[in-house]
């Protein structure tokens, strides 16, 4: 069966087809990923994403982009099996930017509809891509950072941010250097090659297995003022907020005993990070997973990934009702 | 407290090392008693001056919090020894059963009404004397000689914050919540939260309360369907 995916929570509009046989029990051997196609609006340098003039990018791209994507897997529209879209959660502009798109190719062609949840998306591709059976989730985004777990068929969430998002904080704080958001590569070029000693002093925040990233925003606002380098801030920034989040998830593991751990989310491509949480789960004895850098960030292919798992257990729905839910909590899935 | 009954455990012969998240953990002979013996390992992952200035203040910080639990008359281990270069201290080994465990007895139902009262009222008592714990997981929750008793202060400090300890709640509710069904987390919790008034009265509970609905509506997407 093919599914159709279809991504528009923030940033990026997105489209992608997976393959995959219809599963008794959760396996992901059996999938592969056709193609994959998506068009990122980036905002004004020094601001951050305005959801109304993202949805009107989504909307003047949409076409292009699904076009792309069934060009490139050589599949026609009316060979796809079902339509899935990302109901939340996101910026209710570009939600329903998504919503729109995927009811009318599913009136049109007259294929299931499936809305599913995107936190799940980033979830299930990286299970697929990585081949984890059972693992601990860091979810690092601009809309998420959080340590989930599946736990009597529903996730759990073990550990998150008490505030900003790791995704967030590196955006905003880039909005602040005047970089153009999302912000993280920027941040990442200009930490890269820092010399160890050049760290700066900042508030480590981690209460349990949650961190909290404001005070670091504004610590680290207040030493770009006071004239500390950019380059600085961004290494410090980045050695600092990626401990916490790598102290916190060490203690996940402790606490559930899983013995495997997937990183996805649009800041899992941050190659710092990765090494950070790396290092510790060699320490552990733990396997990582790290999701491929170019479905690191937000795709088609990871709500096409969702949308199987959403068809598998009846979560269809008729055009006419379907819907988007910005605040979709992935533990109320 | 005559409901806190359950049979514990005797974990002396089956405890190994434990590398915890935060410090490798140990049984040791200290006077020629089992005692626990606490190094904060270096972590390669993190910048090495970050490394140690977390490692040594957090020692020392433990120790200094573990004396004022002590005087909150909250039951804690006793501190024997302390190096703060290498981030090792040697304390009491409480012998007594996990929250984590105890949540899986047979008999939780019978005493877990009483339980979290208890552990309502411990926290209370430690939040009066400005401290928060930092780290309510129910791995951190013994049951000893039917009395609650709260190790592995490491990620404890002093404040008098409201929102810092409405964190230390929120992160408990959250701890319930993944050792327990919906329902019965919901209610260990709200019990928590009785004793907690108990302790502090009326007025406080309802802010730290207010401030744990703000935590969770501004850290996670609430619900608005």
């Amino acid at each position: 069966m093919i599914c159709l995916g279809i991504e528009s929570t923030a940033h990026t509009f997105g489209a992608g087809m997976v393959e995959g046989k219809l599963r008794q029990h959760p396996s992901n051997s059996s999938f592969r990923i056709i193609s994959d196609a998506k068009d990122v609006y980036k905002a004004p340098p020094g601001t951050g994403i305005h959801p109304r003039e993202a949805s009107r990018h989504h909307i003047e791209t949409s076409a292009s982009v699904i076009e792309r994507a069934l060009v490139r897997g050589k599949v026609s529209a009316e060979d796809v099996d079902f339509i899935a879209y990302s109901a939340g959660p996101g910026l209710g502009p570009c939600l329903r930017v998504g919503a729109v798109v995927a009811r009318t190719l599913a009136s049109y062609y007259n294929k299931p509809l499936v809305p599913t949840n995107h936190a799940v998306g980033h979830i299930e591709l990286g299970k697929m891509l990585c081949g984890l059976i059972d693992p601990m989730v860091l979810v690092v985004s601009g809309g998420h950072t959080a340590l989930a777990a599946s736990q009597d068929e529903s996730w759990k969430i073990f550990g998150e941010t008490l505030d900003l998002t790791l995704g967030q904080l590196l955006d905003q704080l880039g909005r602040h250097l005047g970089l153009s958001s999302p912000a993280g590569p920027e941040i990442e070029n200009l930490a890269r090659g820092q010399d160890h000693n050049k760290m700066i002093d900042l508030p480590y925040t981690v209460k349990g297995n949650d961190v909290s990233y404001s005070g670091l925003l504004s610590a680290a606002k207040e030493a770009f003022a006071s004239h500390v380098p950019k380059e600085d801030v961004c290494f410090s920034v980045q050695e600092t907020a990626f401990s916490m989040l790598t102290e916190a998830t060490e203690r996940a593991l402790a606490f559930t005993e899983k013995q495997e751990l997937l990183v996805t989310g649009g800041v899992a491509a941050n190659q710092r990070l990765g090494e950070m949480l790396e290092t510790m789960c060699r320490e552990r004895g733990v396997r990582i997973g790290l999701i491929p850098r170019e479905f690191a960030g937000d795709c088609g292919a990871q709500i096409a990934a969702a949308g199987f798992l959403f068809f598998e257990r009846g979560f269809t729905i008729l055009p006419h009702k379907s819907y988007v839910r910005q605040s979709w909590r992935l533990d109320q899935v | 407290m005559q409901g806190l009954f359950l049979k514990e455990q005797n974990p002396v012969l089956t405890f190994g090392a434990q590398n915890g998240a935060e410090a490798v953990v140990d049984l040791v002979t200290w006077d020629g008693a089992p005692a626990i013996r606490k190094i904060r390992a270096p972590k390669m992952y993190r910048n090495p001056k970050l490394d140690q200035s977390l490692r040594s203040r957090r020692t020392k910080q433990e120790v200094v919090i573990l004396h004022a639990t002590k005087r909150a008359r909250v039951h804690c281990p006793k501190v024997l020894f302390v190096d703060p270069d290498k981030c090792e201290i040697i304390m009491e080994y409480i012998q007594g059963t996990h929250l984590k465990d105890i949540a899986k007895d047979p008999l939780y139902h019978k005493i877990s009404k009483a339980l979290y009262l208890e552990l309502g009222k411990a926290i209370a008592s430690l939040h009066k004397s400005k401290i928060v714990h930092g780290d309510l997981t129910t791995k951190n929750i013994f049951l000893k000689e039917r009395k609650i008793q709260l190790i592995d202060f490491g990620l404890s400090f002093f404040t008098e914050r409201i929102e810092d300890q409405a964190d230390d709640l929120h992160l408990l509710k959250q701890a319930l919540k993944s050792t327990n069904s919906p329902s019965t987390s919901a209610n260990a919790f709200s019990t928590v939260m009785q004793g907690y008034e108990m302790e502090v009265g009326g007025e406080n509970v309802r802010m730290v309360s207010a401030q744990i609905l703000e935590i969770e509506r501004r850290g996670r997407y609430a619900r608005v369907d």
